[in-house]
């Protein structure tokens, strides 16, 4: 996969939290990602995935949201017809209830899962790993 | 609280019961030994074998239909016979230091003595207020309103009396029925003790449970600032922008403060316990507005929006953690019912006390949820210890212990309705003043 292939990508983040959201995606502009979506909540982002003209490469998800949470975000995209296999990272920050959650999550096949608060490389590994890419691929951050 | 009680939890409860020992001592004080011999052959007539139940007297029990089932209970009794006053108060008193008291007794009326078997009684409830007298009486002895006056109106339920000459059955039933009140007695108390240690326990649980909600919350809250923290500084060191880095400083300093915030907030749920029944000079909007914050991240969550419709600054003597919890479990209350979204109003103003006299010396909180409502057969239940509609995810304890906030700890008033057009409305009542509150 190519550097330019990377930056064609279209990324939807959701995410409630607007400062959070504005670092995610800043963290994937480093990495060489340049299109994004940005939804605040579960059924903001489902309008987008409802919208076949959208292109949507990769979901990165917050778990706890107003209104449509990420499990139900989730659970939405895979039983869509044409987005089932949308590769979807799930964010979380609540550690003492982790392992409720990703044992729901990986239930329907969750790509990577991350807990806030976390580091570049981190979002970058999960990404790699979701999108099926190895790190030659993407230009180094920074 | 015992050892045993601190090991309970909820759903140990069935199985908390202690194991009940069944009283079956029966005391007779007769100076008749043939009498007392009599007594003794009709209640425990061989004290290797057992009575069963369906015996109506000594002499129908020989004769059984074949095949009765209706054997299973058994009668028990372990008599000890006492043939004067002295010897009465002897056994009285080596039972209670025994632990092993006695359930009733026979007591003759005439004994002989210096002291008649009711003074006795008089001087026994002394000691055993606890025994059941049956006083085995002639018509002349002492008429009922005379045993009345010496025993005292309250010990009428421990005594009873039969008068000579009594059957077989007669001397049987009063045996079970004064020794199965004994029991039924202490059973009702033990289950009471059992019953008040659990409620306790779960008093705790509930505060625990509201703690551990507003420490999910928090934690929510502490994993978004931090990731404004840890994110800004990466990005910032990154870029090696100077007005990058001087934006991404200001995010960081103000996500810490935030972060301090919260956490004095959520610390101060936890001591509670060591400020409680303290009442001192308390702003009571500041506690509902740190409930009001505390529950931020759960009101977004579940769309609800607050809406202060009157909300006048109060100053009044209280404690300002047991108000806050009050407000949490109220707010708490409030958004489970409204899904997808909803609207809470809170109106907070001065008004008169309970009987309508001097005006604004009392404050009346209305919080109101636009839910559903609480249905009119399950509306006089709500206020109940143990009664909740939130299944496993609630003690039934949030209202009770509002309550108990309010009236106990508050001398206020705290109640419970549906609102005339929709959803539930709380109204609390509590006066500025502590002193003089209900004069």
């Amino acid at each position: 996969m190519s550097k330019i292939q990377i930056s064609r990508m279209s990324i939807l983040i959701v995410e409630d939290d607007d400062e959070v959201r504005g670092i995610i995606k800043d963290y994937m502009e480093m990495f060489g990602f340049r299109t994004f979506i940005e939804a605040r909540d579960g059924a903001e982002a489902y309008r987008y995935v409802l919208d076949t003209i959208q292109r949507i490469d990769l979901i990165i998800s917050d778990w706890e949201m107003p209104r449509t949470d990420g499990l139900s975000l989730l659970k939405a995209v895979r039983a869509h017809n044409t987005r089932f296999s949308t590769p979807f990272i799930m964010v979380t920050s609540q550690q003492s209830q982790e392992r409720m959650k990703i044992t729901n999550a990986k239930k329907y096949a969750v790509d990577g899962y991350i807990i806030k608060p976390f580091r570049s490389d981190i979002l970058r590994e999960k990404i790699f790993q979701a999108l099926k890419i190895t790190a030659d691929d993407i230009p180094k951050a920074g | 609280m015992s050892s045993t009680a601190k090991k309970l939890n909820v759903l140990d409860l069935p199985q908390a019961k202690k194991e009940y020992d069944y009283n079956w001592r029966v005391l007779i004080v007769e100076d008749e030994p043939a009498i007392a011999e009599g007594i003794k052959a009709i209640i425990a007539p061989n004290p290797s074998t057992v009575v069963p139940i369906n015996r109506s007297s000594r002499s129908a029990a020989p004769s059984k239909p074949a095949g009765a089932t209706n054997e299973v209970q058994k009668d028990q009794f372990e008599v000890v016979w006492a043939k004067n006053p002295t010897e009465a108060l002897h056994h009285i008193k080596s039972s209670i230091l025994n632990g092993k008291p006695f359930a009733m007794g026979f007591f003759d009326v005439l004994l002989g003595a210096e002291i008649d078997g009711i003074e006795l009684v008089r001087q026994i409830h002394l000691m055993d207020p606890k025994i059941h007298a049956v006083f085995v009486t002639a018509y002349h002895d002492r008429t009922v309103d005379s045993i009345n006056t010496i025993l005292g109106p309250n010990k009428s339920d421990r005594w009873d009396y039969m008068n000579k000459p009594f059957t077989d059955g007669s001397i049987l039933q009063k045996a079970r029925n004064s020794v199965s009140l004994w029991n039924l007695k202490e059973q009702k108390k033990l289950q009471e003790e059992q019953l008040s240690e659990a409620s306790q326990l779960l008093r705790v649980n509930e505060r625990n449970s509201t703690v551990a909600a507003v420490g999910r919350s928090v934690a929510h809250e502490f994993g978004n600032l931090l990731m404004h923290i840890v994110g800004n500084a990466e990005i910032a060191l990154m870029k090696g922008d100077l007005a990058q880095m001087r934006t991404a400083l200001t995010t960081i300093l103000k996500a810490g403060e935030t972060a301090s915030n919260v956490l004095s907030k959520f610390k101060k749920m936890n001591n509670v316990e060591k400020s409680a029944s303290e009442l001192n000079l308390t702003k009571l909007n500041a506690s509902i507005d740190e409930a009001l914050d505390l529950m931020t991240h759960d009101f977004s969550k579940r769309n609800i929006k607050v809406t202060k419709i009157k909300y006048h600054q109060i100053e009044l003597e209280a404690n300002h953690h047991s108000l806050v919890q009050v407000f949490i479990n109220l707010f708490t209350n409030a958004a489970y019912v409204m899904s997808p979204s909803g609207q809470i109003d809170i109106s907070v103003s001065k008004c008169a006390d309970l009987e309508g006299q001097n005006p604004d010396s009392w404050v009346e909180i209305k919080v109101r949820d636009h839910g559903p409502g609480i249905p009119k057969d399950v509306l006089p239940y709500v206020m109940n210890p143990f009664y909740t509609t939130k299944g496993t995810k609630g003690t039934g304890l949030g209202l009770p212990i509002c309550k108990e906030i309010i009236e106990a700890e508050h001398l206020g008033e705290f109640t419970l309705n549906n609102h005339p057009s929709k959803g539930v409305e709380v109204t609390i009542k509590i006066p500025l003043n502590q002193e003089g509150a209900h004069e």
